[in-house]
């Protein structure tokens, strides 16, 4: 009893430990398959599924030249068309691939796909999710496939909640012509929102 | 043991009230668990019609109401969508397969869905069952139909019976198709959904039995059933159609682009989605409901506790006369506690007979009028923890005119003035 507590113990130092240090030395990590399901997830933020090469300070960046050009309320021709290509660049970025397969832990809003005995056990995890519809829905690399472990899953009352679904994150690794395949976690657990 | 005997007769002397009391019990039971089994199997019913489908288009209006009569076959379509827009939208990238849907048309009572035979090959109920035939095939012919079973059961219909289909759901003399009537090709297994009361046909033969309906009712340029065939008919419109994706995570971006369709409005919903909704909206009935019944079964136990105390009076004889006998004090409390158990497990198996026996009663005509299929099933937690909940009630209530009992008994000695 006393040995199992001590291991679940520097487990999770060893969790914390990792979540400080998992957006530097991101590659270095060489758990085996075991040692990650039962390592504490790392919590992160929908910012991190954006490749940091596509960071939208970093496109803005990119631009800054050519929007300097542009007065503050400049609705030219010109200034119309550059502002449509930083979107779609925004829109259209990439997965982050330097995810794949840690074990992280995510809160968002769910759309419900499918049901198993009055459970959600399928769903899409987005950061926003609902009543606006003045705006797209969000991209692809802010959108995860979720399905839910066994015994496990959300009740259809609940599911205007937000939750935290942590487990496993792959990248869908085929890249079909509508652009590259989106984020995956496969059985997930889900916990209700709480700061 | 003995003075549960003595409970029982005590109870018998006054079986008119006590059995009045049970009574207005077992209604107030049957209430709450008839309410709760109804939003339970309702629920379960809705969640397990439609699965695996990713998105349902149709013509704009609200999510819900798409969902309802494409689906439930629960009211009317709004309105068609061109054939063009279904052909537009299917040949997308991310669209895996898509089924058809026109509905509008009826047969004695039952819904008339015209579809192709991607419907039985792609649609899923109940996580992921497809649809079986019981006996026969899937249609071929333009004059082929396959019924559901419920339709084949209530109709008695076997395979190569013909049939006429009816203009609108509401069969009349005047809007029946009889010069093209439909060959039975194919029974369906039941689904418990409301496929089972679903006549399909192919979309040909909906386009045959409205080719001379043009104007609004049937031209005096009759076509016939012959001809019809020959015309090589295509569907101009359709109702609604299903649509599965190739990757989940385009969703979102799919159902965008065809809710921004320019060359028509069109509305696409993803089921679970809207399912949730319609929950979300339901819940807050059920709350009342359900906060209804439990007053109502408070207000059974008070009349128990009522009735207990109006018999105090008459009792207090009985109460000396056992106390003179030997009895303890707390006999005295546990005949008023075993009187209050009895009543009410009395009232809670009546309450459950007559629940079931309402099911078994109701269930045709739940399934006929709101397309709910109620299936029979043994009580579950939550209710046996309302039943338990009640009893608890109930003896914590018995207690007062126990205690009440048990005083009187040591002042009123054996001669009661009354």
């Amino acid at each position: 009893m006393l040995k199992l507590l001590f291991v679940s113990i520097t487990l999770l130092l060893t969790g914390c430990s990792d979540n400080e240090g998992s957006k530097n030395n991101s590659s270095t990590n060489t758990l085996t398959k075991e040692e990650m399901e039962i390592e504490a997830p790392v919590q992160v933020e929908w910012n991190d599924l954006v490749p940091a090469e596509y960071q939208s300070e970093k496109i803005v960046a990119k631009y800054k030249d050519q929007l300097d050009k542009f007065e503050a309320e400049d609705y030219s021709p010109e200034a119309e068309a550059l502002y449509k290509k930083i979107n779609d660049e925004l829109n259209n970025a990439p997965i982050n691939k330097t995810l794949d397969n840690k074990h992280i832990s995510l809160p968002g809003f769910i759309a419900p796909l499918s049901q198993h005995n009055g459970l959600i056990t399928e769903f899409l995890l987005v950061p926003y999710f609902g009543a606006c519809i003045h705006v797209p829905p969000p991209p692809i690399n802010q959108t995860v496939f979720v399905k839910v472990a066994d015994n496990n899953g959300i009740k259809i009352d609940d599911s205007y909640g937000a939750f935290w679904v942590s487990g496993s994150i792959l990248l869908d690794g085929k890249t079909t012509d509508i652009g590259a395949a989106g984020y995956h976690i496969k059985n997930a657990v889900i916990e209700p929102y709480d700061e | 043991m003995k003075l549960l005997k003595i409970a029982l007769k005590s109870a018998w002397n006054r079986k008119a009230s006590i059995s009045l009391t049970m009574f207005s019990i077992a209604i107030s039971i049957l209430l709450l668990l008839g309410v709760d089994t109804i939003r339970k199997q309702a629920k379960d019913n809705f969640i397990n019609t439609i699965s695996q489908t990713d998105l349902i288009v149709g013509a704009r209006t609200s999510p819900i109401n798409l969902l309802l009569y494409s689906i439930f076959h629960i009211g009317n379509a709004t309105n068609n969508i061109s054939y063009p827009s279904y052909q537009k939208v299917t040949s997308l990238k991310q669209v895996k397969w898509s089924v058809p849907i026109s509905l509008g048309d009826s047969h004695r009572g039952f819904r008339v869905m015209g579809t192709n035979s991607d419907y039985f090959h792609y649609y899923r109920y109940a996580d992921t069952q497809s649809l079986q035939l019981q006996q026969g095939e899937v249609f071929k012919d333009v004059y082929d139909a396959v019924v559901g079973y419920d339709v084949a059961q209530a109709l008695n219909y076997q395979i190569g019976h013909n049939i006429v289909l009816s203009h609108g759901i509401v069969a009349t003399k005047a809007g029946e198709h009889a010069d093209k009537p439909f060959r039975i090709v194919g029974i369906l297994k039941k689904t418990n959904t409301p496929v089972d009361r679903t006549v399909l046909v192919s979309l040909q033969g909906i386009e045959a039995i409205h080719v001379d309906w043009q104007s609004g009712t049937r031209s005096a340029l009759r076509i016939s059933a012959k001809k019809a065939r020959q015309m090589g008919l295509q569907s101009k419109s359709i109702t609604a159609f299903m649509l599965g994706v190739e990757n989940k995570i385009t969703l979102f971006d799919l159902q965008r682009k065809i809710n921004n369709f320019s060359d028509e409005s069109l509305l696409a919903i993803m089921p679970g989605v809207t399912l949730a909704t319609l929950w979300q909206t339901m819940g807050k009935f059920e709350k009342v409901l359900m906060a209804v019944s439990a007053l109502v079964l408070l207000a059974g136990l008070i009349g128990l506790l009522t009735a207990l105390l109006t018999t105090l009076n008459e009792r207090r004889r009985e109460m000396a006369v056992l106390r003179a006998v030997g009895a303890h004090a707390y006999h005295v409390i546990v005949l008023f506690v075993l009187e209050a158990i009895l009543v009410v497990m009395g009232g809670v198996s009546l309450g459950i007979a007559i629940l079931y026996a309402m099911q078994v009663i109701m269930q045709p005509i739940i399934a006929e009028n709101y397309g709910v299929f109620l299936s029979i099933k043994m009580l579950d937690s939550e209710q046996l923890v309302i039943l338990l909940a009640a009893l608890l009630l109930a003896v914590i209530f018995s207690l007062i005119p126990g205690l009440i009992a048990y005083k009187r008994s040591l002042q009123d000695g054996l001669m009661v003035k009354i």
